[in-house]
């Protein structure tokens, strides 16, 4: 935590971990008790949040946020809330409870009654209560304020408590929520003056192009709700662009099959069913698929990224035997007045009419739609709510129809808050990445504004102050990090892939990126016990036969190799077929051959541990040396060769310009290390350079009239 | 999958090829090949299509109608396309990022083992009664039989599919039906070729093919036997294996590495030592301790320039009887495609004294990839038809001769000004004429090593002459030379073709056997493989061949290797041309003139060829048709090409 002015030390004199054991005299844990009856009703996921006049069910207690954010968006800054419900023990055992908290002036956790930090619970459900509450003593809130709920049993490690393990006892909850959800559904705020950055109302689609895009005669069967819909047809069916490509192909029964596997594969059908094959042409729709997000801008219909004939196989298997309705067509003119009129425009964007002035703000009691809603919530004055504003764009969005706790489909969204860092998820979520581009289910792409709560709230959605870090990168623990993971330890190569290398088993996640995409804290219970996150997970246990030190030890081996990132050197067994690529074994390779920067008289050598140094026979001197993989030696080697090998890894120390006269006259291999011989000026020299003994980095012996030298260079 | 349990069986017929039909029937079903069908374009976009599925691998219906790639409706149709060649399949009007499916169907007599031979630009998988099996997912061109796949016949009608899906490019495919598994045509092979050698070359001169270790990558760029007997190879990639008992039951084992693109070697004086010229120097390598594995790479000298520039090859070296070494410099191309100097000696021949001391021995050279003494001690250096180099010589060198090519010799002592830009008249006569001039096409296309025949008649009736293998076209040739005027020329043959791949290196094993080193990478060979070792063994049959060809006053005087009959050896065809001396890369024929022989005398093994007019500067082809020998065998090579520098009583040029 960071340091306050000391007024308000007294007043956080709880701040911080509130390690629950170190209370005084740790006491033999108590006698299993019986679960008590929970509370009445039936339970359903989820603790409730009760902030006072606002209540709200949350999938857990956990958050973490910044100076003016708050847990809820009509909740001030410095806040109080209670969280109460049932958690579900389904192993008895020994439970020992910590919650890491700042910025309160209490946080109080009651497990089955008893603030006790270890608990023998037997398997049922058990009432939850944590209190918390920030402080403002005039100086506004403490510039963190973070809870996380973590427990760990004989079982398992110490981990933030997953959503799968809290309940509530079903009840309504009314006011704010309700409210919320008929506001949006019916895009009052598309007319009303209101919180637009609260609530996110259903936008209809663009229609700049309906003309071109969809059938003349569904756009007279869908405008059944407007006067004249013969007018409103034939005016939508005057809005079209000449530079729009929609071309009809031919198909068959073959790709109509095809169309029908990607449909239910790529993840089309997981949100719609087939009713379109009168909407559109094959083509209208093929072009709909390959850039939905310029009709639907919020990201309700998503981009699945499809090949151009995926697309259209898909078209032509849910346009197939379709027909548009017939209609006889009426006067644009009028039918374009009656769009006008209507306020079309307010939910539409390109009708190419006006939108009328804004209606003034929600009032409560005042609308037959919104009923006995509390409406006068939805007025401009939210407090920035992260984590609030993440879940309900997850909810939008429709994240949990694929990312559920299952282990043939993406991985579960639970998990995300814990294991995956805002850079990488922004990397998805906009940049497009994908790391497991050969599942047939395709993550797609919604556009950048509709993700952006999602990148901003993982962070604060995990709970964590500050993230968990890792052992710091030790180079030394490199080469055995990647011998862990090549195929003569643990093998992680034969299922994962290896930068860019496809792996020969079931495919995984691509090892250089998983320091990139995950978190320390989660990596580390991931090893320890997959199936403990994903159950069936086919990522194997490997510890379970070893003791906890020699797991926590290969844990931090790994995650070292790992923190190369792109940089991690090949191991054994990736892409040794038809590569270029040298790889110094228990011995040295030494190259001769042209080298960057260095004379043409060059001589590559890498060592054992992934040290490589470059030597120049023209100069007489070592020249640089680098980490990381040795060289490519395809420049060469392959066709006619003859230019610079390629240095691969990281150069970690450059000489200065060489100096003196030389003579070179060659080396000798001692112990498969090369001892370069030399004159300088005028006097013998020996050259032998080795791995340091320690730490990474190369040793290099001079001797040269009767003198012996030691330099050090260290990276 | 387990073979079916066929016994071979090896026919022996009166030829090769009804022995290899009466094997192939008694050992093996028949197969009827039916014509092929060909169908697409289906859309391949990002690669996607090679995995994925389109109608053909569901049925195969010739008469089908299906739409593929950019909706165009596809259907199959003929392909006439011959087996063991390769198809272009740019049949669609679509290239790029498409895919197609070939069909036909086998008949088989029988249930039996074949095994299918193909190749594709770029993807190909292979179905045989609907079961794939292969599938080759990759990026690639020049298909030929790449992929072996093994596959179960059943009796009567059986449908095989393949399927090419290309990227980006060209596309094309290979195919060619073995109706024996692999490993029984290996021992049909080399039954036939034992009882009839695949050419009437292979009659005199067997070529034997060293197995090379897995994983071994043996560019070959120097080869060298020790004075123990081993048998040293220097690859392009640096390292040098040594080869025991070469000859009888080959030990490989690495014996140095990491040399900058080693291209010569010779023997040291003591076993486990070599020489070596690479890039950057000549190298003494040596095993101190005896572990078979050289421990100490001492540079002997470091005197000649490197820019760094790729084609700045350096070969050799090969040892004067002084022990002296010599080498040769390549050109570079810095600036145009025309050879440059930029570093010193570059185009140069050189010479180091045991001692070490560097001595600039003669410039002129372009791509000097040859380099030996004959038997009387005399340096000779091979080059490449380039620029100033109008087709392949073979220089006699000198301390101080100029060859031709300009771009060394500013690293001449006292030479001054821009070579290039000295009027072409004076570096003419500046010139030393090539001892041999290799006709461009006729006479291969890059001579590489050239090596004299020491072993005193157990390669056969060559002894003394000179061999030099051929890298374009994977062959060797024989010259035969004479000293005319005090300075050499001579006639240059065809000797032995079909290697596998470039013949760039040569060494002469004690048993009296060529070996061959090879390679044809950035330098195209015929042959099909990328490199290896073969070795050319004299059979004991002495072939009808012209053996030395001498300059008289008036003609030329052949000699055969037999007794010609007198009946046979009238039907000559004689021109002469000239190669243009030019900055220009190459020079076709010039002044081509037919000439017809005054008079054909023929005594015992000697026939002489008495012509009207001799003209200084000319290469002279000879042709001869149906020459035969008094004892009937057929003259195996009837052409003959001699580089007439001087005539007999000229010392001038």
């Amino acid at each position: 935590m960071r340091l306050r002015p000391l007024g308000l030390m007294v007043a956080l004199a709880v701040a911080g971990v509130v390690a629950w054991a170190t209370l005084p005299a740790p006491k033999p844990p108590p006698p299993p008790v019986q679960a008590p009856p929970a509370e009445s009703g039936p339970l359903v996921p989820g603790l409730l949040a009760d902030y006072g006049e606002i209540q709200e069910v949350v999938p857990t207690p956990h958050f973490a946020l910044a100076r003016e954010q708050t847990p809820h968006p009509r909740v001030p800054p410095d806040f109080s809330v209670t969280y109460s419900g049932v958690l579900r023990i389904l192993r008895g055992g020994t439970y020992r409870f910590t919650l890491e908290t700042d910025g309160i002036v209490y946080a109080k956790l009651t497990v089955n009654g008893s603030t006790q930090a270890e608990q023998r619970l037997d398997a049922g459900d058990y009432p939850l209560q944590i209190k918390y509450g920030t402080v403002d003593i005039g100086v506004g809130r403490p510039d963190v304020a973070y809870l996380q709920l973590r427990w760990s049993s004989g079982d398992f490690v110490d981990e933030p408590v997953p959503s799968r393990v809290l309940f509530h006892a079903e009840r309504e909850i009314g006011g704010y929520e309700a409210a919320r959800t008929t506001v949006e559904t019916y895009a009052c705020l598309s007319c009303h003056e209101g919180d637009a950055a609260t609530l996110v109302p259903h936008r209809g689609p663009d229609l700049s192009h309906v003309g071109t895009r969809v059938r003349h005669g569904w756009l007279y069967a869908k405008t059944h709700h407007v006067d004249d819909r013969r007018d409103v047809a034939a005016y939508l069916s005057t809005l079209t662009n000449p530079r729009d490509r929609v071309r009809e192909t031919p198909t068959d029964a073959f790709r109509i099959e095809q169309g029908k596997n990607l449909y239910e594969s790529t993840g089309c059908a997981l949100c719609h069913d087939l009713d379109v094959a009168d909407k559109y042409t094959a083509g209208q729709l093929a072009a709909l698929i390959r850039s939905p997000l310029d009709v639907f801008p919020d990201g309700r219909m998503p981009d699945l990224m499809l090949e151009k004939d995926e697309a259209a196989m898909i078209a032509e298997f849910l346009t197939a035997g379709g027909r548009g309705a017939e209609f006889e067509p009426g006067d644009a003119d009028r039918g374009r007045q009656i769009v006008a009129d209507r306020g079309c425009a307010a939910c539409h964007d390109g009708l190419g009419v006006e939108n009328g002035a804004k209606a003034g703000p929600l009032r409560s009691g005042t609308c037959r739609i919104v009923g006995t809603h509390d409406v006068d919530a939805f007025r401009p004055g939210a407090h920035d709510a992260p984590v609030y504003q993440m879940r309900r764009a997850v909810g939008r969005l429709q994240c949990r129809t694929c990312h559920t706790p299952s282990i043939s489909g993406p991985p579960p969204i639970d998990e995300f808050p814990h294991k995956l860092r805002t850079e990488w998820l922004r990397d998805v979520l906009e940049g497009k990445r994908r790391v497991r581009p050969w599942e047939p289910l395709r993550m797609p792409d919604f556009g950048d504004a509709a993700v952006a709560p999602l990148v901003r709230g993982l962070s604060a959605a995990s709970g964590e102050g500050a993230e968990r870090r890792g052992p710091d990168h030790d180079p030394a623990a490199v080469a055995e990090g990647i011998r862990l993971i090549g195929a003569g330890g643990l093998a992680c190569i034969k299922c994962h892939d290896y930068r860019g290398y496809a792996s020969i088993g079931t495919r995984g996640p691509d090892m250089v990126f998983m320091h990139d995409r995950m978190r320390f804290d989660w990596f580390r219970r991931w090893m320890l016990n997959p199936q403990r996150i994903l159950e069936g997970t086919s990522m194997p246990d490997y510890f379970g036969f070893k003791s906890a030190a020699e797991a926590e030890a290969t844990v931090a081996l790994l995650w070292n190799a790992m923190s190369l990132d792109r940089q991690m050197p090949l191991p054994a067994g990736v892409g040794e077929e038809a590569s270029y690529i040298l790889r110094p074994g228990a011995e040295p390779i030494v190259l001769r051959t042209f080298l960057p920067d260095c004379t043409p008289r060059s001589i590559a050598v890498g060592l054992p541990g992934f040290v490589n140094y470059a030597w120049d026979a023209g100069t007489c001197s070592l020249r640089y040396a680098w980490f990381g993989d040795f060289i490519d030696a395809a420049p060469t080697w392959a066709g006619r060769g003859g230019t610079p090998a390629k240095i691969l890894g990281k150069t970690f120390w450059t000489a200065t310009e060489p100096k003196g006269e030389t003579k070179y006259l060659g080396y000798a291999l001692v112990d498969g290390y090369p001892e370069f011989h030399y004159m300088q000026d005028g006097v013998e020299t020996y050259e032998l350079i080795t791995p340091l003994d320690g730490g990474v980095g190369l040793k290099r012996r001079l001797r040269a009239g009767g003198r012996e030298t030691v330099e050090e260079i260290r990276k | 999958m387990i073979l079916l349990l066929i016994q071979w069986v090896y026919e022996k017929h009166a030829t090769r090829a009804e022995t290899e039909r009466a094997s192939i029937a008694a050992s093996s079903a028949r197969v009827e090949q039916g014509p092929w069908s060909v169908i697409g374009p289906f859309d391949n976009a990002g690669g996607r299509g090679a995995e994925g599925v389109f109608p053909p691998e569901r049925e195969i219906k010739l008469d089908a109608e299906y739409v593929g790639a950019d909706g165009q409706m596809v259907r199959w149709r003929e392909g006439a396309f011959k087996d063991d060649d390769v198809h272009s399949l740019d049949l669609f009007g679509r290239l790029n990022y498409s895919l197609c499916y070939l069909a036909r169907t086998l008949e088989a007599e029988k249930e039996c083992d074949v095994t299918l031979f193909v190749g594709s630009d770029d993807s190909i998988s292979v179905w045989v009664n609907g079961e794939r099996l292969h599938h080759n997912v990759v990026l690639r061109g020049q298909p030929t039989d790449k992929d072996v796949v093994p596959a179960r016949l059943r009796a009567g009608t059986n449908t095989v599919l393949l399927k090419v899906a290309n990227w980006e490019g060209p596309t094309n495919f290979y195919y060619r039906l073995e109706r024996l598994p692999a490993g029984a045509r290996a021992e049909l092979d080399r039954r036939l070729e034992e009882d009839f050698p695949s050419s009437s070359e292979a009659q005199f001169y067997r070529i034997e093919t060293l197995a090379v270790p897995d994983g071994v990558v043996l560019e070959v760029g120097g080869m060298c036997f020790t004075v123990d007997g081993v048998l040293m190879i220097c690859t392009r990639r640096g390292d040098v294996w040594a080869v025991k008992q070469a000859t009888t039951k080959p030990e490989w084992s690495l014996f140095a590495s990491g040399l900058h693109e080693p291209l010569g070697l010779c023997a040291g004086e003591k076993p486990g030592e070599i020489y070596c010229v690479q890039r950057p120097e000549l190298t003494r390598i040596a095993d101190t301790d005896g572990d078979g594995r050289a421990d100490a790479y001492d540079c002997i000298t470091d005197a000649w320039g490197l820019s760094g520039h790729y084609h700045e090859f350096a070969f050799g070296p090969v040892r004067d009887r002084e022990g002296n070494f010599y080498g040769t410099l390549n050109v570079a191309f810095h600036d145009s495609a025309v050879g440059d100097a930029k570093a010193p000696y570059r185009g140069w021949a050189f010479k180091v004294t045991p001692a070490g001391e560097f001595i600039p021995w003669a410039t002129g050279l372009r791509s000097p990839n040859g380099i030996a003494f004959n038997l009387d001690g005399d340096l000779f250096v091979t080059d490449n038809q380039g620029d100033y180099i109008g087709t392949g010589p073979l220089h006699h060198v000198a301390q101080g001769d100029f060859h031709g090519h300009p771009a060394g010799l500013p690293w001449r002592e006292g030479w001054k000004g821009d070579p290039f830009k000295a009027p072409l008249a004076e570096l003419d006569t500046l010139r030393k004429p090539a001892a041999l001039l290799f006709p461009f096409g006729p006479m291969g296309q890059s001579a590489s090593e050239p090596t004299w025949d020491a072993t005193a008649g157990k390669f056969g009736p060559f002894a003394g002459q000179m061999f030099v293998g051929d890298q374009t076209k994977s062959s060797i040739m024989r010259a035969a030379l004479e000293k005319v005027g005090g300075e050499y020329q001579g006639a240059c043959f065809p000797f032995r073709a079909g290697f596998q791949s470039g013949n760039n290196r040569t060494a002469w094993a004690p048993d009296g056997s060529l070996f061959v080193g090879q390679t044809d990478r950035g330098w195209g060979a015929v042959g099909g493989k990328p490199w290896g070792v073969q070795r050319v063994v004299w059979t004991d049959k002495v072939p009808m061949e012209i053996h030395t060809m001498s300059l008289t006053e008036d003609g030329f005087e052949l000699t055969f290797t037999k007794d010609v009959d007198p009946a046979t050896a009238r039907a000559w065809s004689i021109q002469h041309y000239y190669y243009e001396y030019h900055r220009q890369y190459g020079s076709p024929q010039f002044g081509n003139t037919p000439v017809k022989a005054r008079d054909v005398r023929v005594e015992g093994a000697k026939v002489r060829l008495v012509l009207p007019e001799l003209v200084g500067g000319r290469v002279y082809e000879f042709h001869v048709e149906g020459l035969r020998a008094t004892d009937g065998s057929e003259l195996l090579h009837g052409e003959a090409y001699y580089t007439l520098n001087r005539r007999r009583g000229e010392t001038e040029y």
